[in-house]
């Protein structure tokens, strides 16, 4: 992890700059617009979730550009927890609208309340760039838990969405498995049973790559 | 009262459905209609008329998901699952998909309305359609059938529709009317010709080259005519190369508001591509309408009367959505020359039909010359304007009746729809074969009545054999004796000219029956088939005695 890189902030026309490992977090020349390409390009992907989990706080652009937007549920990751804590102090607006997670090991992040409540309707995982290039370790093992496909796996995701746990639980296939669609259909038709909500929407997500 | 229209393939069908947008807002005129459409076309939203509310379905998105090993699984799922919430919140009447898919089925169960028509998955994971017209999509799909109706009847029937108005109605915007006005300014005193050059597949246009020849030899037959090469944003460098060695050509790349405008205010269009086409429904311009490769006339022409449509002889046309051309070169294609596309042109231009039909005469080995027809009852025709006049051509438009009205179960009711039915085919067929004699008529209907009485009456002796060998089940040579013999009438009926498409059904059954060891569930099959050719020729027999009166009357 990378807690302990040294960090710095330089002084922009439009806010404080991170500046970790040497790494510059934003463009210092408009880090605003810079913010506003990104989340531009990521919008139309984004638009109509309800919750959003943001790898990097970096200087909080994005952030602020993506609340500006539309009232997401947003959960910050964040490998570095000095950081984190100089962006509340000169931003606390902040823990008002975004719940933050600063430093947490990857094996303990689904375990998280807030990443259960996201996790729970639908989401999107968004990168910011420049922090998951200064924390690349860090960012992709939380990527790899949080995007796993064990069964296990998906049933501590699900915590939040009790029917759609129910649902994973009734399939009896085997925890350590990587659950694949082809492999939900074959354990609903060996159920034998009415299908429910749940089983409905995976029957068209498997439509979806035939 | 809230109604939500199911549309989940192509911009084209969705276009399409406007036709059924504008029926339900006319029999529910309080009632709120709402659209579920993919994603991608959320921009067709600004020029959909009659809708209170759009949700789109993000399936480009959602697959992305699946399709990628570092993206969660459950993150399709809660897409799926938030959409679903969404739609079950808003408490539907009556759920009607116009969409011909499983993934349509497994969302119209999801929204969980008692009234659905279309497809639609049962909790049994079985699905069923609500309407003999949605199963007719499922079951006759054999492509060198006679009997292939537009998707607009089959969405209006299908939806359970009255109304004869089926027209595609959009609506056009400030910024679109305004674009055309300004695209416009300087051609006011000429013909406005609008060319739709470019397709989403390949195979479904010209070659660049006889596109530029086509335009030139059209500019030399109507020298008071400017064309404009539409494109959309992605197209934009097909149009450049169409227009680079034709300083006279405008480039007009839009969106479809922009389209919709421009092809309101034009003169001619003509395309190969289907949603432009549909779009040019909506307007009053001519349309010429080029059909290549997987481009199916018959399903999704124009929906409008008086349209062209030109299509290359060919045995593979039309060919599957899927995969390129399957030929050595794009025959279709190339059947269809730049001349004769240009002068069909120049005769719809000049409101000339006896042109077109010299055309068609002369083109008829490589190119099917075929005008549209909307009849009084609003149901739609492609009909060729060179075809020989024989009672074999009679018979394949007096089959496509008989199937509609067997689809609509006129059979079933008290008061049947026979008469006004022969009417408007009577109508048809005059317009097919408009020089004929009426006694040509008669002669031709008294021979067809003839052979459709001898296949009606075997028919119906093989329905009577097949219920008697139900109290034989246990002499299963009885059953062979009678498979054998069945088989036998239907090469017999293979044959004639006539009764192709029965024969066909019925031999696939006898195939089916040699794979299934239940005996019951081939009796059934096959007394479905045998049911359904027996109702359809005698519906055939009214259509043609109706006929020969019709004819007979004049004489």
């Amino acid at each position: 992890m990378s807690s302990m890189a040294p960090l710095e902030f330089l002084n922009s026309k439009q806010g404080w700059i991170p500046v970790v490992n040497g790494t510059l977090l934003h463009s210092s020349v408009n880090p605003e617009k810079e913010a506003i390409s990104f989340i531009d390009a990521e919008w139309s992907k984004i638009n109509s979730l309800k919750s959003l989990i943001v790898l990097g706080v970096g200087g909080g652009f994005h952030i602020r550009e993506l609340l500006k937007r539309k009232k997401f549920h947003i959960v910050i990751i964040d490998s570095n927890r000095e950081l984190v804590d100089a962006i509340i102090e000169k931003q606390p607006e902040f823990l008002g609208s975004a719940e933050i997670l600063a430093g947490v090991p990857p094996a303990q992040i689904c375990r998280e309340p807030s990443v259960i409540k996201a996790l729970s309707g639908s989401y999107c995982i968004l990168r910011h760039p420049a922090s998951v290039r200064v924390a690349p370790f860090y960012y992709t093992a939380i990527s790899q838990i949080l995007n796993q496909r064990t069964l296990t796996n998906l049933r501590e995701l699900s915590q939040g969405n009790i029917p759609l746990q129910r649902f994973l639980e009734s399939l009896n296939i085997a925890s350590d498995q990587i659950l694949t669609l082809p492999m939900v259909e074959e354990a609903m038709s060996r159920r034998q049973s009415e299908m429910e909500k749940e089983g409905l929407i995976w029957m068209a997500m498997r439509e979806l790559v035939l | 009262m809230k109604i939500l229209v199911i549309s989940l393939l192509r911009l084209g069908d969705i276009l399409m459905a406007t036709s059924v947008l504008r029926s339900l807002r006319r029999e529910y005129p309080g009632a709120e209609l709402h659209v579920l459409i993919n994603g991608q076309f959320q921009s067709v939203a600004n020029i959909i008329p009659f809708v209170n509310k759009v949700y789109s379905f993000d399936r480009a998105g959602i697959q992305q998901i699946l399709g990628s090993q570092d993206r969660n699984i459950l993150e399709a799922y809660f897409r799926i699952e938030d959409l679903v919430e969404q739609l079950q919140t808003e408490g539907y009447d009556q759920v009607v998909n116009l969409t011909h898919n499983r993934l349509s089925g497994w969302m119209t169960a999801l929204i969980a309305c008692p009234n659905t028509r279309g497809v639609v998955f049962g909790v049994n994971g079985k699905f069923s359609v609500g309407s003999g017209w949605f199963e007719y999509l499922n079951d006759f799909t054999d492509p060198s059938s006679d009997n292939v109706f537009h998707f607009v009847d089959v969405f209006h029937y299908g939806a359970g529709l009255s109304g004869a108005d089926r027209r595609i109605e959009l609506l056009e915007t400030k910024a679109g009317a305004a674009f055309a006005e300004q695209t416009y300014t300087k051609y006011a005193d000429k013909k406005r010709i609008l060319i739709q050059a470019c397709s989403n597949e390949n195979k479904k246009t010209l070659a660049p080259k006889k596109w530029n020849k086509l335009i030139r030899v059209l500019q030399n037959l109507e020298p008071g005519i400017q064309v404009f090469i539409l494109g959309a944003p992605n197209e934009k460098e097909a149009v450049a190369a169409i227009c680079a060695d034709n300083p006279r050509l405008i480039p007009v790349i839009c969106n479809l508001e922009q389209a919709y405008s421009l092809i309101k205010q034009g003169h001619l269009l003509i395309t190969v591509d289907t949603s432009i086409k549909h779009i040019a429904a909506a307007t009053k311009i001519k349309i010429l309408e080029i059909s290549v490769g997987s481009s199916e006339y018959r399903k999704t022409g124009a929906y409008t009367p008086g349209a062209v449509i030109l299509q290359g002889v060919v045995p593979c046309a039309p060919c599957s959505h899927r995969g390129g051309c399957t030929q050595p070169t794009h025959e279709c294609a190339e059947k269809i020359s730049a001349e004769m596309v240009a002068m069909v042109a120049s005769g719809m231009l000049r409101q000339d039909e006896m042109a077109l039909r010299t055309l068609a005469h002369e083109y008829k080995d490589e190119v099917l010359l075929l005008k549209t027809h909307v009849n009084s009852r609003g149901d739609w025709a492609a009909y060729p304007l060179a075809e020989s006049f024989s009672a074999k051509e009679i018979n394949s438009w007096i089959d496509r009746a008989s199937f509609k009205l067997y689809l609509q179960k006129t059979h079933e009711k008290a008061v049947g729809e026979y008469g006004t039915e022969g009417l408007e085919l009577k109508q048809l067929l005059e317009n097919i074969f408009p020089d004929r004699a009426k006694q040509d008529w008669v002669t031709e209907l008294k021979s067809l009545e003839k052979n459709v009485t001898w296949f009606e009456t075997q028919v119906g002796e093989f329905l009577n054999k097949l219920k008697s060998l139900l109290g034989a089940m246990h002499e299963p040579s009885r059953f062979s004796q009678y498979i054998v013999e069945l088989e036998e009438f239907c090469v017999q009926a293979e044959q004639s000219n006539y009764f192709k498409s029965y024969s066909r059904q019925l031999l696939l059954s006898i195939k089916d029956s040699s794979a299934d060891n239940n005996q019951f569930q081939v009796v059934k099959k096959l007394r479905e088939k045998l049911s359904h050719a027996h109702q359809r020729t005698k519906i055939e027999l009214k259509l043609i005695r109706g006929l020969q009166t019709g004819f007979m009357e004049i004489i």
